[in-house]
C-alpha cells in the first residue's frame, strides 16, 4: 500500500508488457477485437452523419459541433479504459476468490486489479477516438487560444476521470454483489446514449439528472459548449463550466476512497 | 416429433427459469431499451422542430414506429442462444446435445422460445414505463391489424433463422463475443430501430433492401402505423415469406457442415 509512486508506477509497466504479450498470442481475435471497438464506437457518429444529412442540426448543433462533442467524449473514454479496462472483471476475481493474492502482495490491490490482463478491443477505441477527433477538431468552430488548449487537456482528463468514476463506484459493488456485468453495462450505455448528444435536448429535468447525480455532462457536454462558445445552451454557469475538469477530479477522488472503504466487505471464497 | 415434445418443453421451461433467476440482468437490459426509446423520442422531436411530416409519417406516428419497433427488436435480438451454442461447443458439451434423441436445433429453437417467452413478459411489465418515454397507440386502422400479425410472425420466424444461423459460426471459430455483437449491431441499425429505412441515404438504403434485417423490424413496424398498406404491405409479406424460405435452406445446408465439424474435432 505505501510503496513508493514512481515504483509502483513501473511496476505498472512491466505487469501491462506482460498482459500484452498474452494477449497478442491469439492474432485473429486481436484483429476481430480491434475491428469489433472501431466499429463499436463510429456507429454512433455514423447515425449522426445519416441524420445530419437530411436535417440542418439537433437542438441548434450542427454536424461539426456533435461530432466535436462525440470524438471529445470518445478521447475521454479512451484516455480512462486504456489503463483501467481491467475495472470491469473485478466481480470475476472477487467470485473465485482470486483478490486473495492481490490482498497478500505489498501492492496497491487496485493498481494489481487493472494490471492483471489488456483487453485489445479497446485499441479500437483508441484508433477511433483519435482519428475521429482529428476530423472533428479541423472542423469544429473553435477559436483556438493557449488558455483554450490547456482547458481541452485538462477537460480529456477530467472527462476520463468523471466516467471512471462512476465505473469504480459500479466495481465497488463487487464486494457485496459478486455479479456487476449488468450494471456495468448500463452505467456504459448511459454514458455512451447521453453522451454523445447536445444535452440539452432531452429536456431541463434529464439534463439536470445527467449533471448533478451521475456526470455524464462534465465528460464532453460541457467542455464541448466551452470550447465551442455555447455556453449559452447550458444550465450550469460559465465559471462552473470552466472548472468542469475539477468536477471530474472530485468524482475521481471520493470514487476511490469509496471503492477502498468497500473492500472491507470482500469475502473469500472459502476455498 | 410428437414423442419429442415433452422434452421440448422442459428446455422452454427450465430457459424460463434461468432468466428468472438472472431477472436482474434481464432489468438491466430492459432499463436500457427504455433508455434508448427516450433518447430517441426526443431526439426525433428535437429533429421535427418545423415540420409537419418527416419520412411520410406525422410525428405522433413517427414516435409510435419508434417504440414499436424497438420493443419488437428487444425481444428478437435475444443473443441467448448465440451464447449458448458457443458454450456448449467451446467446452465440448455439444456432443451430449447431440445424442440427445431430439435434434440439436430443435433444441435451440426451445431455449430460444423459452427467453423470448420471458422477453415477452418482461416486456408487458415495463410496457406502463414505455407509455411514459414513448409512444403507444392502437395500430392505424383493423386492416393494419390484420396484416401487422403475420408481419409480425414472419418478421420473428426470420429473426430465428438469422439466430440459429449465427449461432453455428461457434463450430468454425473459438471465439464469437466480437462477432455477435457487431452482428446485433448491424442486425439492429438496418432493422430501422434508430431511424426508419426510407431515411437512410441512397448507398444504405439499397442495402438495407438486400438484407434481410428489415422484414424483421422495419416491415412490421410500418404496417402497424399504416405507413406500409394495401398493395404495398401484401408485397412486403411476400418479401417477408422468400427470407424464411431462403434462410430456411442456408440454415439446414449450414447444419449440415456444422455438424461435420463437430465430428472433425472428435468430441
Amino acid at each position: 500500500m505505501n510503496r513508493p509512486f514512481k515504483e509502483s508506477l513501473s511496476l505498472y509497466w512491466t505487469l501491462q508488457k506482460a498482459a500484452l504479450r498474452a494477449e497478442t498470442g491469439y492474432r485473429f481475435n486481436f484483429v476481430l477485437l480491434v475491428v469489433m471497438g472501431i466499429v463499436y464506437q463510429g456507429s454512433g457518429i455514423a447515425f449522426v452523419w445519416v441524420i445530419l444529412s437530411q436535417f440542418d442540426s439537433i437542438g441548434s448543433w450542427t454536424f461539426s459541433d456533435v461530432a466535436f462533442l462525440y470524438s471529445l467524449r470518445l478521447l475521454a473514454h479512451a484516455v480512462w479504459i486504456v489503463p483501467f479496462n481491467q475495472v470491469y472483471a473485478l466481480d470475476e476475481l472477487v467470485r473465485e476468490g482470486r483478490f486473495d493474492v492481490y490482498l497478500l502482495r505489498p501492492l496497491n490491490p487496485l493498481l494489481q486489479v487493472i494490471t492483471g490482463r489488456v483487453r485489445m478491443n479497446i485499441l479500437g477505441d483508441v484508433i477511433t477516438a483519435v482519428t475521429m477527433f482529428g476530423f472533428a477538431v479541423t472542423a469544429a468552430d473553435v477559436d483556438w487560444t493557449p488558455a483554450k488548449a490547456l482547458y481541452l487537456v485538462l477537460a480529456v482528463l477530467g472527462g476520463a476521470a468523471a466516467e471512471g468514476a462512476v465505473v469504480l463506484l459500479v466495481s465497488a459493488l463487487s464486494f457485496r454483489f459478486l455479479h456487476t456485468w449488468s450494471a456495468h453495462f448500463l452505467v456504459d450505455n448511459v454514458f455512451l446514449l447521453f453522451g454523445s448528444y447536445p444535452l440539452h435536448i432531452f429536456g431541463t429535468a434529464t439534463t439536470w439528472i445527467l449533471t448533478w447525480t451521475v456526470p455524464v455532462a462534465f465528460v464532453a457536454y460541457v467542455p464541448a459548449s466551452v470550447l465551442l462558445g455555447r455556453t449559452g445552451d447550458l444550465s450550469v454557469s460559465p465559471v462552473l463550466a470552466w472548472a468542469a475538469p475539477a468536477i471530474g477530479f472530485l468524482w475521481m477522488y471520493a470514487a476511490y476512497r469509496i471503492w477502498v472503504r468497500q473492500m472491507r466487505h470482500y469475502q473469500s471464497t472459502g476455498t | 416429433m410428437t414423442a419429442s415434445a415433452p422434452g421440448l418443453r422442459r428446455i422452454v421451461v427450465a430457459r424460463m427459469k434461468t432468466a428468472m433467476t438472472y431477472r436482474q440482468n434481464v432489468l438491466l437490459l430492459q432499463v436500457i431499451v427504455i433508455l434508448n426509446i427516450f433518447i430517441l423520442s426526443r431526439l426525433w422531436t428535437t429533429l421535427f422542430e418545423g415540420r409537419d411530416t418527416v419520412a411520410g409519417m406525422t410525428l405522433h406516428t413517427f414516435l409510435l414506429y419508434i417504440t414499436v419497433v424497438n420493443l419488437q427488436s428487444w425481444v428478437f435480438t435475444d443473443l441467448t442462444v448465440n451464447e449458448y451454442t458457443y458454450q456448449r461447443v467451446r467446452t465440448g458439451e455439444v456432443v451430449f446435445d447431440l445424442m440427445r434423441p431430439i435434434g440439436f436445433v430443435p433444441q435451440m429453437l426451445a431455449h430460444m422460445a423459452g427467453s423470448h417467452l420471458f422477453m415477452v413478459l418482461s416486456v408487458v411489465v415495463a410496457l406502463p414505463v414505455v407509455l411514459v418515454v414513448g409512444t403507444l397507440g392502437a395500430p392505424a386502422s383493423p386492416a393494419a391489424l390484420a396484416l401487422y400479425a403475420p408481419s409480425l410472425v414472419f418478421g420473428y420466424v426470420i429473426s430465428v433463422l438469422l439466430a440459429v444461423l449465427t449461432s453455428m459460426v461457434a463450430f468454425w471459430t473459438v471465439e464469437t463475443s466480437g462477432f455477435t455483437m457487431l452482428y446485433r449491431l448491424i442486425n439492429q441499425f438496418f432493422a430501422g430501430t434508430m431511424l426508419p429505412v426510407s431515411l437512410f441515404p441512397e448507398p444504405l438504403r439499397i442495402l438495407a433492401g438486400l438484407l434481410p434485417f428489415q422484414s424483421t423490424g422495419y416491415i412490421p413496424a410500418t404496417i402497424y402505423v399504416g405507413r406500409t398498406e394495401g398493395d404495398a404491405a401484401l408485397r412486403a409479406l411476400a418479401v417477408q415469406g422468400l427470407w424464411i424460405l431462403i434462410l430456411a435452406l442456408a440454415t439446414t445446408a449450414v447444419w449440415h457442415r456444422a455438424r461435420r465439424r463437430v465430428a472433425v474435432q472428435g468430441g
